[in-house]
């Protein structure tokens, strides 16, 4: 009497293996990148959250100032946490409008943050500024 | 046979078992996806959003801007609107402004940024509203300054604006279109920085605690309860005052005040303002120096409860008259000063009648021609029933000094050497004016230019600038 189970067993095996390493292969792979996305969505997500406190923090500043102090900044390292160096900030500072004796000058202030050595800026706030304004 | 089955059941069993695990650890795994993927969105949410707030603010900002360059009288058109662009996506503003119902002085302006596209493309149209109230520091903090500019085509000069003869009226409010040779100046107490606010309650300050009034009498002018010949200047309501020059400088040189009650020595304690080698009640806190004894001060001092009326005759007036009610000016009254009052001034068919504030000023001839305050009416300056046909009828009132009224002017058959500085201005026929840029003898003028020596000096009263501030009511 022969048991088809010990038959199939042996002879199963291995291509149950390989099966079984491509299933789980390709059921593997997408939660791998998924997990990978999530990753480097989290990392924006913080990224993205931090310059945008900078780019705040540092627009604030420029209110704080005179009007006739407004003026460009190149960039500088600047971070929540002072020992990150993880990123830079620089300001534009463009004269839209004169002051004149009526006080009524223009100037567009724009804030740009940028990861440290980076070519583009990942959060930035532009705004204009005049002597009687909020 | 159980083992048979049970090894059967076994090996199917961790089929289904692993298909679990793997559809336990995709949930999973599509979960923390979804959860970056949120946190990715939110993070860029906020950076829209703080970008779309001061996009608002820029909005506020460049209108206000616009505002103070077309000057108060003139603000831009609604809705106030324009494209910022940053190097992350672009942006939009609209402004819209409304009179405040409960403050007529202020202003609630209503800006909306827009981020629009999105940043990384998550969030789409993001828009934030930011409402401010603007007021204006100073109750006398008017928008209009009007007067003639020489600038303009077909001006003479020295410049003036001629409304010929006519019974017609042209209304002048926010916007200058007719006649035609009016402009409305930015220097504006409102508006610019250089024509100072009258500072009223400063001087209703200073009446008010150099003067003690006592009741009100009725008693008619002249007075003179102690025979002395000399009359005392008191004034009872509805008082028609007699020229100065037959009571205060021929009667007592040295007695510069008038004031308005039953003492007959004088309550005031000026010695607080005394300056310039003037002491006592000598002191002329309202004039120059170089108006000197010559011109006393003439005061009609307010009581808190009781508003007066003064009418001013023919004869001559020299100083200042501060008036808590009314006045009235009757035909051939030539006021060498400033009258004050803090209710209406009225004209009503005049004529022969001057208002001469300046005076020469050997320290700075170019002060000759400085337009002082000539009137000051806190409620409306009324100059009416002149009669109109006739060009001579200007020179029924000339009014040599800057004009402020509180509510409003109407100017008919009368010559304003000065400007006219109201919300509301309404002129009939035979009205000229002469003022704006002008170059006499080396001096130039602008309006309010060089305000009068009590608008300067400390101890005189410090009349500061008083520029148009804006007040964050709310983010």
């Amino acid at each position: 009497m022969t048991y088809p189970t010990a038959t199939h067993a042996r002879g199963l095996t291995l291509v149950e293996v390989l099966a079984a390493l491509a299933i789980l292969a390709m059921v593997l792979l997408p939660i791998a990148l998924g997990f990978a996305q999530a990753l480097i969505a989290t990392s924006n997500s913080s990224i993205t959250a931090a310059a945008s406190s900078i780019a705040r923090e540092k627009a604030e500043e420029l209110k704080s100032k005179q009007f006739e102090e407004l003026d460009s900044q190149p960039r500088e390292a600047r971070d929540l946490n002072p020992e990150d160096g993880f990123f830079e900030v620089a300001v534009t500072i463009e004269t839209v409008r004169p002051d004149d004796a009526a006080h009524s000058g223009l100037k567009k202030a724009e804030v740009s943050v940028y990861r440290a050595g980076g070519s583009a800026p990942v959060a930035g706030i532009t705004t204009y500024f005049t002597p009687y304004g909020i | 046979m159980i083992a048979k089955l049970t090894g059967y059941r076994q090996r199917g069993f961790a089929f289904v078992a692993a298909l679990m695990v793997m559809l336990v650890v995709a949930i999973l795994v599509t979960a923390v996806l979804t959860m970056a993927m949120n946190a990715q969105t939110l993070s860029a949410t906020r950076q829209d959003y703080t970008q779309a707030v001061y996009l608002a603010e820029a909005g506020v900002n460049a209108m206000i801007s616009q505002w103070r360059a077309n000057g108060v009288a003139s603000p831009p058109p609604q809705p106030y609107q324009g494209d910022l662009a940053s190097a992350l996506a672009a942006g939009s503003y609209r402004v819209t402004w409304a009179a405040d119902p409960a403050r007529s002085d202020w202003i609630i302006v209503t800006s909306q940024g827009t981020v629009n596209p999105d940043f990384q493309g998550t969030v789409y149209h993001l828009a934030r509203t930011v409402e401010v109230t603007l007021d204006s520091d100073g109750d006398w903090a008017w928008n209009h300054v009007y007067y003639s500019d020489s600038d303009m085509p077909g001006m003479e000069d020295p410049p003036y604006a001629d409304v010929k003869g006519g019974a017609g009226e042209v209304d002048i409010g926010g916007e200058i279109g007719e006649p035609g040779e009016f402009l409305d100046h930015p220097n504006g107490p409102a508006g610019g920085v250089t024509l100072p606010s009258p500072m009223w309650d400063l001087w209703h300050e200073w009446v008010r605690l150099d003067l003690t009034c006592d009741p009100v009498t009725n008693e008619q002018l002249p007075r003179d309860p102690d025979g002395d010949g000399i009359p005392d200047p008191r004034w009872p309501d509805q008082a028609t005052l007699p020229a100065s020059t037959s009571v205060a400088t021929d009667a007592d040189p040295t007695r510069h005040m008038y004031w308005y009650g039953d003492s007959a020595t004088t309550p005031l304690d000026h010695a607080a303002h005394a300056a310039d080698g003037h002491a006592g009640y000598d002191e002329n806190f309202f004039m120059p120096d170089w108006y000197g004894e010559d011109n006393p001060d003439a005061y009609v001092c307010n009581t808190s409860n009781k508003r007066f009326t003064v009418t001013f005759s023919n004869g001559d007036y020299f100083g200042n008259y501060y008036v808590h009610g009314d006045i009235h000016v009757k035909s051939r009254a030539h006021i060498y000063g400033t009258i004050i009052a803090t209710g209406d001034i009225t004209f009503y068919g005049v004529e022969d009648c001057t208002i001469t504030p300046e005076i020469a000023n050997p320290e700075d001839p170019c002060d000759e021609r400085v337009y002082y305050p000539a009137m000051i009416a806190g409620a409306d300056v009324l100059v009416r029933d002149q009669g109109v046909g006739d060009d001579d009828l200007r020179e029924r009132l000339r009014v040599s000094g800057i004009v402020w009224a509180g509510n409003s002017y109407t100017g008919q058959a009368s010559n304003i050497e000065g400007c006219v500085v109201s919300p509301s201005v309404r002129l009939g026929g035979n009205y000229l004016t002469r003022y704006g840029i002008m170059d006499v003898d080396g001096c130039t003028y602008l309006p309010g230019e060089t305000p009068p020596p009590w608008f300067r000096e400390p101890d005189r009263g410090e009349m500061q600038p008083i520029p148009r501030t804006w007040r964050e009511q709310g983010l």
